[in-house]
């Protein structure tokens, strides 16, 4: 029965669904939360959706993952295309990189202002 | 000589920062003159593709062509211009590090042959941005950091997506290759990739309607960033924004549609500036207007236009360098960036330089802005665009309007203080002023050199 | 990049101009403002010298910028924010003109431009777009906004450039593009009829206000304004008598402008005032500069024995040999009615009864005579000689393709209507100037002299020393009964552009606070901006 579950452009589609269904909350959490730290993890969360629809996108039932080991030396045909995968893992580190720097900025922030609201940041503006 | 230098080095440089302790001022402007030379040896012997890894589809190459090196010549030397401004002064291990980073990053913009690879330099030059702004450390640097991670943070998802588009549809990361195959997809998730890498790559070029995050940022950063910011940063992603549109060969509607972009793009900033009592803000709301006219000039598809389009970006960026360090003079001295310190302060070099600043961005000749503005406009004369010459020509009335009224407080009889600047400041920026006159009075070298950048770019995604 | 050529038109007014700045020059030598003026004549140089526009335009916007920096030293924000606001709108209005120009034909030399290249529509464009630029540096209605202010409150001297050479820029302009190189056979003749009752509206308007003013340099404006206009019609003919008519009160002007600036910067000078109801009774310690501004009146005016009588006479026969008949009637009300401002500035200057003590006063440095007497001397050769002038310009119909006018003598100006003879009338005029001074002079002697300038006892009054005696000052105060006059006075364009500047400056107020939205605002709009994008692009 799960057999018919088990193909690749139902495994698409459900993935493209679910990752929109994921980078909508993300998206509306980044624009709508008020606290600093939500925001930020929102898009964290948006970007994960993006992840999981690429290498999803790039997945086919019956394939394996492109790790070679001693044994496997040669990328082969049955395995899933590897750039998505190198892609997505080198943009991981990067948004790993950029939220800690936005916790660090957030800290900072708040030492020195007690503020941890979107809305009540008022130091820039026209009449400061 | 390899083109990943021009990446490497900086950053290597960057790492080694414990061991070069006190003299990082001197292995800084160093590191970035021998990057200047090794950039004029690659004159003769474009175009270059460099391939650094595996084969395809893997490869990351780095393609140097006359734009590219153009842009990375013009970084670097704006890059030695600010370091030689600064030299008297100690240089923090940040401003080492983040300066490294900045040239390596937008470097790697530029020469980069691969759309990920573009992507990998696109979030290293916004965490230098980000940083670049939070480096005051009070309460607006922080508030205008914060502020800029959130809109750079959609940027990137928009990128992403529309990076994850194109791979999906083409199944290559090479330029060229998408160059080519762009046209084969279907055109409606053409439309996608296209709308969502012009918000992704429009947010940070700065274009209208993505542009209103830009001047809080100039108002939470020192002067001295808002100047690498304007000067470097923003051209960059200009530079890479019609880059990639004119690789991907998208049509006359699309880009008419960019030009009107940035015909609201400059009236709104104008218009904006004239009722603005900040000078930082009205610095930052001419930027934007002339990243207007450049979206206005680089869209028209004219090789004229974009002639002057490239000069415009060597002038704007002189100009913008010259003026925020000016500004800067003003800011520290009077701890005030509000407009009325133009009418406390006595100092007929300032005067001069505000005035040689001006005036070029106005496009008044005999200065380098007026070069640029009449190629533009002659470019888009000729292409019979005339809505955009009028355009151009009443938006600049505007801006006329608030740039003459600070030189009309410079005038006023009211009580004021003499500025001190030091001799050696006053030859570094009295020769970029010259040099905006020199390049009034005889601008065909440059001219020349700018009509081949814009036959590069016209011609680009054609190998 | 720059491209040059000596023409006798561009001689013509680069000569006059730095006769002009040599004899001010040698009035004020600080050294800041020498070298605003050296760029100054420079840039004029290179404006009327250029062989391509490009040269054109650099010295056209180095004059406009150099002027501005001179005139930032005097004058208030306001003023140099209006002067420079409208003299760029001129330059940038000449820059659209200009790359129009070269985007339909691809060159900007003067030799190599053919305006038969040039679809009509786009031709009118430009016209408009360079009558826009000549309209404004002349000060014709409605443009006129920024003159009188800025030639109130700029440098004394610097307003005689402003008045003699700049408001000439856009004569020069308006020859060279119209004439030379448009060339008569492309132009419509509707468009030239607009500029001609421009040209005589705006020397009607001009005169009147003037003659209403009590300052005496915005007399002065307004009165350059109204000559300008009269200058403007008779070229808007376009042939070889309207350029003769209009060279000759250029010349004209510019040495009665300079000599009447310099002169009330001598009274400015010396009295510290400048309006007429604080002056009057100079003529008894300066009657060399009573003098010397009789001379520049009778000039201005436009009468017999001076030189500006020839050129008035050009003017009305040119309009009568093309029988433009009710633009011939208006100029001649309008110079008709500027006898009372010339009449106004020497009387209340000069004649009347003072108003206060001469105690405060200094003493006149000679410097600012040279200046005076230059124009006074070329003013009454011009009348001795009328050829003269005829002579000089005939050069300039040549090289425009015109016919040179044939003259007898220098003595006489001959025209298809009547001719005379300057000589014999400045003869006559002088032999009985001399009879008359004679026989009042031995008269005087036996008049009363009054001791102070209170002392009116002899008309049966005693005055206070707050009533102002000096009536004379308000000549053209009754004018506004007339109810056409009053309509002109109590008008003013200046509403109109009040407007547009409200309308910019709220609009920028609005405009600003996008810029001021929350980052997260500004997500979301990008956000439906995308989608909106989206459903256009899908569509």
């Amino acid at each position: 029965m799960f057999d018919s579950f088990n193909q690749t452009p139902f495994l698409h589609t459900a993935i493209t669904i679910g990752s929109f269904l994921i980078l909508a909350i993300g998206l509306v959490g980044a624009l709508t939360k008020k606290n600093l730290f939500k925001i930020f993890i929102s898009f964290a969360i948006a970007e994960t959706a993006l992840f999981i629809y690429f290498i999803g996108m790039h997945f086919e039932v019956g394939k394996v993952a492109p790790i070679l080991t001693d044994k496997v030396t040669q990328f082969s045909t049955n395995m899933v295309d590897p750039v998505p995968q190198a892609m997505i893992l080198t943009t991981i580190v990067i948004a790993i990189a950029v939220l800690a720097l936005s916790l660090s900025f957030i800290i900072n922030y708040f030492k020195l202002t007690n503020n941890m609201e979107v809305d009540k940041m008022d130091e820039l503006g026209e009449d400061r | 000589m390899s083109l990943i230098l021009f990446v490497t080095l900086p950053l290597l440089a960057s790492f080694l920062t414990p061991l070069f302790r006190d003299y990082l001022k001197y292995i800084s402007l160093a590191l970035h003159a021998s990057l200047l030379l090794l950039a004029f040896s690659f004159i003769g012997m474009l175009p270059i593709t460099e391939t650094i890894s595996f084969d395809s589809p893997l490869s990351i190459s780095f393609v140097l062509d006359s734009a590219s090196l153009f842009f990375v010549i013009l970084f670097i030397s704006i890059m030695i211009l600010f370091l030689l401004y600064q030299i008297k002064e100690s240089m923090s291990r940040e401003i080492f590090i983040l300066t490294n980073m900045l040239i390596a990053s937008v470097s790697g913009l530029v020469l980069s042959g691969d759309i990920f690879n573009i992507y990998i330099f696109f979030e290293i030059a916004s965490i230098t941005a980000y940083i670049l702004t939070s480096l005051n450390r009070d309460k607006k640097a922080y508030s205008g950091a914060i502020r800029y991670m959130i809109m750079g943070s959609i940027a990137s998802i928009f990128l992403l997506m529309g990076i994850m588009s194109i791979y999906l549809n083409i199944g290559s990361l090479s330029l060229v290759t998408i160059a080519d195959k762009f046209s084969t997809i279907d055109s409606s998730t053409q439309i996608l990739i296209l709308i969502s890498l012009f918000i992704g790559f429009g947010i940070k070029a700065e274009v209208f309607p993505l542009n209103f995050w830009v001047v809080d940022i100039y108002q939470a950063s020192s002067n001295r960033v808002n100047a690498l910011f304007s000067s470097i940063l923003s051209k960059a992603y200009i530079f890479l924004f019609f880059h990639i549109a004119y690789m991907l060969h998208i049509d006359q509607k699309l880009m008419w549609f960019l030009a009107t972009m940035g015909v609201i793009s400059f009236a709104v900033a104008e218009l904006s500036a004239l009722s603005s009592r900040d000078t930082k803000r009205i610095f930052a709301y001419s930027t934007l207007g002339q990243i207007g006219v450049l979206f206005i000039a680089l869209s028209s598809g004219d090789q004229k236009a974009l002639t002057g389009a490239f000069f415009l970006i060597v002038l704007h960026s002189i100009t913008k360098l010259m003026l925020f360090l000016s500004l800067d003079i003003l800011n520290t001295q009077f701890g005030s960036s509000k407009i009325d310190i133009f009418s406390r302060f006595r100092s007929t070099f300032l005067v001069i330089l505000f005035a040689i600043g001006f005036l070029s961005l106005l496009g008044i000749p005999p200065l380098g802005g007026f070069i640029a503005k009449i190629a533009i406009l002659e470019g888009l004369a000729y292409i019979q665009s005339y809505y955009l010459v009028g355009a151009i020509l009443i938006i600049s009335l505007v801006e006329a309007v608030y740039f003459f009224r600070l030189l009309g407080l410079t005038q006023k009889d009211t009580q004021r203080d003499p500025v001190v600047i030091s001799l050696y400041h006053k030859i570094i920026l009295g020769s970029m002023a010259l040099f905006i006159v020199y390049l009034g009075l005889f601008p065909e070298s440059l001219l020349a050199i700018c009509q081949s950048v814009a036959s590069s770019l016209l011609g680009a995604g054609h190998v | 990049m720059f491209s040059f050529e000596i023409t006798p038109l561009g001689s013509l007014f680069f000569g006059l101009s730095a006769i002009v700045f040599i004899s001010l020059y040698l009035i004020r030598k600080e050294s800041k403002e020498l070298l605003l003026y050296t760029i100054l004549l420079t840039s004029l140089g290179f404006m009327f010298y250029a062989h391509d526009f490009v040269t054109l335009f650099v010295g056209w916007e180095s004059m406009t910028w150099s002027s501005y920096f001179i005139i930032t030293r005097k004058a208030t924000i306001k003023t140099t924010q209006k002067y420079i606001i409208f003299n760029l709108g001129a330059g940038f209005a000449l820059l659209g003109a200009i790359v129009l120009i070269y985007g339909a034909t691809g060159t900007l030399y003067y030799n190599e431009i053919d305006f038969s290249y040039i679809s009509p529509a786009l031709r009118v464009v430009i016209y408009i777009l360079v009558f826009i630029t000549i309209f404004i540096k002349s000060g014709i209605v409605p443009f006129h906004y920024w003159v009188v202010d800025t030639y109130e409150e700029s440098d004394h001297l610097f307003s005689a450039i402003l008045s003699a050479i700049i408001s000439k820029a856009g004569i020069f302009l308006f020859i060279l593009f119209f004439i030379q190189i448009v060339g008569t056979q492309y132009i419509e003749s509707q468009l030239l009829d607009i500029v001609a009752w421009l040209g005589v509206i705006t020397s009607i308007v001009a005169t009147f206000k003037a003659i209403s003013q009590d300052s005496i340099k915005r007399l002065l404006a307004y009165s350059s304004i109204a000559q300008i206009g009269y200058i403007i019609t008779v070229l808007s003919i376009l042939n070889g008598s309207a350029v003769e008519a209009g060279l000759y009160h250029v010349t004209i002007h510019i040495f009665v402008k300079l000599l009447l600036f310099v002169n009330i910067a001598s009274i400015i000078y010396i009295t510290g005032r400048s309006q007429f109801s604080q002056l009057g009774g100079l003529i008894y310690k300066y009657p060399v500069l009573f003098f010397l501004l009789l001379i520049g009146i009778i000039a201005l005016a436009g009468m017999p024995p001076l030189g500006g009588f020839n050129s008035k006479f050009l003017i009305y026969t040119t309009l009568l040999e093309e029988k433009r008949a009710l633009l011939l009637v208006a100029i001649m009300f309008s110079s008709a009615s500027a006898f009372l401002y010339c009449f106004k500035l020497i009387y209340g200057i000069y004649l009347g009864q003072p108003t206060h003590s001469s105690d405060e006063y200094k003493s006149l440095p000679k410097s600012f005579y040279i200046a005076q007497f230059i124009g006074a001397i070329v003013l009454v050769t011009l009348g001795i000689f009328p050829s003269l002038g005829i002579a000089i310009s005939n050069p300039i119909l040549i090289s425009l393709g015109f016919e040179p006018t044939v003259y007898r003598t220098l003595f006489e100006l001959n025209s298809s209507f009547a001719s005379f003879n300057g000589g014999m009338i400045m003869l006559v005029f002088v032999v009985v100037f001399i009879t008359l001074l004679i026989i009042v002079s031995s008269i005087k002697n036996r008049a009363v002299k009054s001791r102070d300038r209170l002392d009116i006892s002899y008309c049966g009054e005693v005055p206070k020393e707050e009533n102002n005696l000096h009536y004379g000052y308000g000549i053209g105060e009754e004018l506004g009964r007339i109810g056409f006059i009053r309509a002109i006075l109590s008008n003013s364009v200046a509403p109109y552009w009040e407007q547009l500047v409200t309308i910019t400056r709220d609009s920028s107020v609005l405009l600003k606070k996008v810029y001021s939205l929350t980052v997260q605002n500004i997500g979301l709009l990008i956000v439906i901006f995308f989608t909106i994008l989206l459903f256009i692009g899908v569509r």
